[in-house]
């Protein structure tokens, strides 16, 4: 596919040109949490020191709440499909492939969720492949990589003071044609591309994601569990920033005679989430309800999809306030212990 | 003897013995700066307790957790169960006095050893100043934090300047309640513990509501406050009751606010000040200055500090026929 070369300093020019085509344009900036996608208004981009947002780019797709249809005496009326057309610039490798994997979910096998699928066909990821990983990121041990390309519209490598910019769908191809900026020959993006397999090779897979899938599934009744969920306090941090969980509650919210239908994220770690109308909880411990979690991710999204969930991106490991790491519970479990 | 030589020896000696069914500490955790709450049951791995500047969070809320859960076995017999132990700070102390207030379990049920703390390392400062993909390791050496960063080299960062900011303005550093006790009472800061309310006090009301708005406005509902809070532990919490519903169920701005304000509002007076809620959020609102409000109001209101005598009567959860009623229609 296409791809382009963009200096540094003319980066700005390049999401203001995105803007002038009418993409509202989004781009990692300090918040007050860490980082966050913040509206490009023009302007210096200030990178430094940027590795992942606090919350994922998960909201773009699936926002944490959403109307669904409002209803009255006469009633009811869809929600409008969500239009304009966005670009989220410096997205990471890790949370471009989770859209594709909830892409699975909400797009494959007959059911199509309108409301996802608009923004996602609405939104241009420009996904920033990653030079410098945390000693939280994981995903070469789960089928990512520093510069993976799944999910992504465009993938930029930053090659000496440039990005290097290749299409990675048709999506960005389309993107990259409206915006006038230098093509680049193959062997310049192949240049910029091995950079980064160095740093793959420095990110030492945690396990071999094949050998590991069937021992957590043998090992579903391991003490392990227990003492690994032992000091979870049953709260939803690494399920709302996890880039790739993607379960929601629904919800009418109203007057006698009119309301509206919610849809919000909902987390599998909360003793809600399973609980009955009649009070029985088939999750009612929280081991079983982490061990859920961590199955999910590992083994039962890949009976259904041939693929894994998690992304590696660590976020819940940092996001956990009492330390429960998902990298040490796949490892012990796996282990037998 | 270090504390935590000490705090392993009680550990052990209260498995062994069989005084107690489990001790709850904390355990190295898989992070650098960071140790994890953890249920010892067996004297053998009294070995794996720690104790260090990253002791953080607070055990109480795993006692009455325990003792529920206890309390819901099919063969639990309360003549033979063992005392449930815990490595208690100064506020985890206060906690569990509330607990005890609160009748949701009695004296005997729990052993306390009590340990005087410095105030706790604050990771994520650290992380700033080095940068999240710099932070290999990282261990206190006396007056610094020593960092080892993933470019191999050593930053020695000064401790005074990488605290947990409530820690840091704590002024509660006696231990209320205590069956053993390690350590020694740090001198207490000569800083005012109520600084950071006034400071907001101190602004117009409205400057105040936008700031409560703005930064409430970043809640993602995760409930990780709620869940680390001693003092939340209602079997159903307001914020999910569904009929009625007291607020929405997500993250419309009127509801964020309503839960936190409300959440607090019941933890008034009975708020230990651990500042677990504000240590917890991945959003990082600022939730102690609204606990610290509460707390300094019912100071001043009622002459009443939460968590620091057993035998003190809450004000907020007794009446007297001469209260004021000022404020009551």
């Amino acid at each position: 596919m296409a791809a382009v070369k963009v200096k540094m300093k003319d980066v700005p020019q390049f999401l203001e040109g995105a803007r002038a085509a009418g993409y509202g344009v989004f781009a990692p900036a300090r918040a007050p949490e860490g980082w966050a996608f913040a509206p490009y208004e023009g302007g210096p981009l200030k990178l430094d020191g940027y590795l992942l947002t606090t919350a994922s780019v998960k909201d773009f797709a699936l926002p944490q709440l959403e109307a669904l249809l409002s209803y009255d005496g006469d009633g009811g009326r869809p929600a409008p499909t969500p239009d304009g057309k966005r670009l989220v610039f410096g997205v990471r490798p890790c949370d471009a492939r989770a859209l594709a994997l909830v892409d699975r979910v909400y797009r494959d096998r007959g059911f199509r969720d309108t409301h996802y699928l608009a923004r996602r066909d609405n939104t241009v990821l420009v996904v920033l492949a990653c030079h410098q990983p945390a000693p939280t990121c994981f995903c070469t041990s789960v089928g990512g990589g520093p510069a993976d390309a799944t999910g992504a519209d465009v993938i930029a490598y930053e090659a000496a003071s440039a990005l290097v910019m290749e299409a990675a769908s048709p999506r960005g191809e389309e993107f990259l044609k409206t915006l006038p900026s230098a093509e680049v020959g193959a062997k310049e993006l192949e240049a910029a591309v091995k950079l980064y397999s160095d740093v793959a090779a420095e990110m030492k897979p945690l396990w071999d994601l094949d050998a590991v899938r069937p021992k957590l599934y043998e090992n579903f009744g391991a003490p392990a569990w227990e003492e690994i969920a032992s000091r979870c306090v049953s709260c939803g941090a690494c399920t709302f920033v996890c880039p790739s969980c993607h379960c929601f509650d629904v919800a009418d919210e109203g007057k006698h005679d009119r309301g509206v239908r919610l849809r919000f994220w909902d987390a599998c770690t909360q003793s809600l989430f399973t609980l009955h109308a009649s009070g029985h909880n088939p999750r009612e411990l929280k081991a079983a309800r982490y061990r859920q979690r961590v199955l999910h991710k590992f083994h039962y999204f890949y009976d259904n999809w041939g693929e894994n969930l998690c992304v590696g991106c660590g976020r819940c490991v940092v996001a956990c306030p009492v330390n429960v790491d998902i990298r040490e519970a796949v490892t012990t479990v796996a282990a037998g212990k | 003897m270090t504390v935590q030589e000490d705090i392993r020896k009680k550990a052990r000696e209260l498995l062994e013995g069989g005084e107690a069914e489990v001790v709850i500490g904390f355990e190295e955790g898989t992070l650098p700066l960071t140790a994890r709450p953890t249920l010892v049951r067996d004297a053998a791995r009294a070995d794996r307790l720690v104790w260090n500047r990253y002791c953080a969070p607070g055990l109480a809320r795993y006692v009455l957790e325990y003792v529920r859960d206890r309390r819901k076995g099919r063969d639990f017999d309360a003549a033979k169960a063992g005392k449930v132990a815990v490595v208690a700070k100064p506020c985890d102390a206060r906690a569990l006095v509330t607990y005890l207030q609160e009748n949701q379990f009695a004296r005997d049920d729990i052993y306390v050893i009590g340990v005087h703390c410095a105030p706790m390392v604050d990771r994520n400062k650290v992380i700033e100043a080095v940068g999240a993909y710099r932070l290999e390791g990282a261990d206190v050496d006396g007056d610094a934090v020593v960092v080892a960063t993933t470019d191999y080299s050593e930053e020695r960062l000064p401790l005074g300047e990488y605290l947990d900011a409530g820690c840091a303005a704590c002024a509660r550093l006696e231990l209320p309640l205590a069956d053993a006790t390690f350590g020694e009472p740090a001198p207490p800061p000569e800083a005012d513990p109520y600084a950071l309310v006034r400071e907001h006090e101190a602004r117009p009301s409205e400057e105040r509501w936008a700031w409560i708005t703005e930064e409430l406005g970043r809640c993602i509902r995760c409930y990780a406050c709620r869940q680390v809070c001693p003092a939340c532990y209602c079997e159903e919490c307001f914020a999910e009751q569904r009929n009625p519903a007291w607020i929405g169920p997500a993250t419309a701005p009127e509801d964020l606010v309503a839960f936190h304000l409300v959440r607090v509002f019941h933890t008034a007076g009975r708020c230990a000040e651990c500042g677990d809620c504000e240590r917890a959020c991945p959003m990082n609102i600022p939730l102690r200055v609204l606990s610290a409000k509460l707390a300094k109001d019912v100071e001043e209101k009622f002459g009443y500090v939460a968590g620091c005598n057993v035998e003190e009567a809450p004000p907020l959860a007794t009446y007297q026929p001469d209260d004021s009623n000022e404020g009551f229609m």
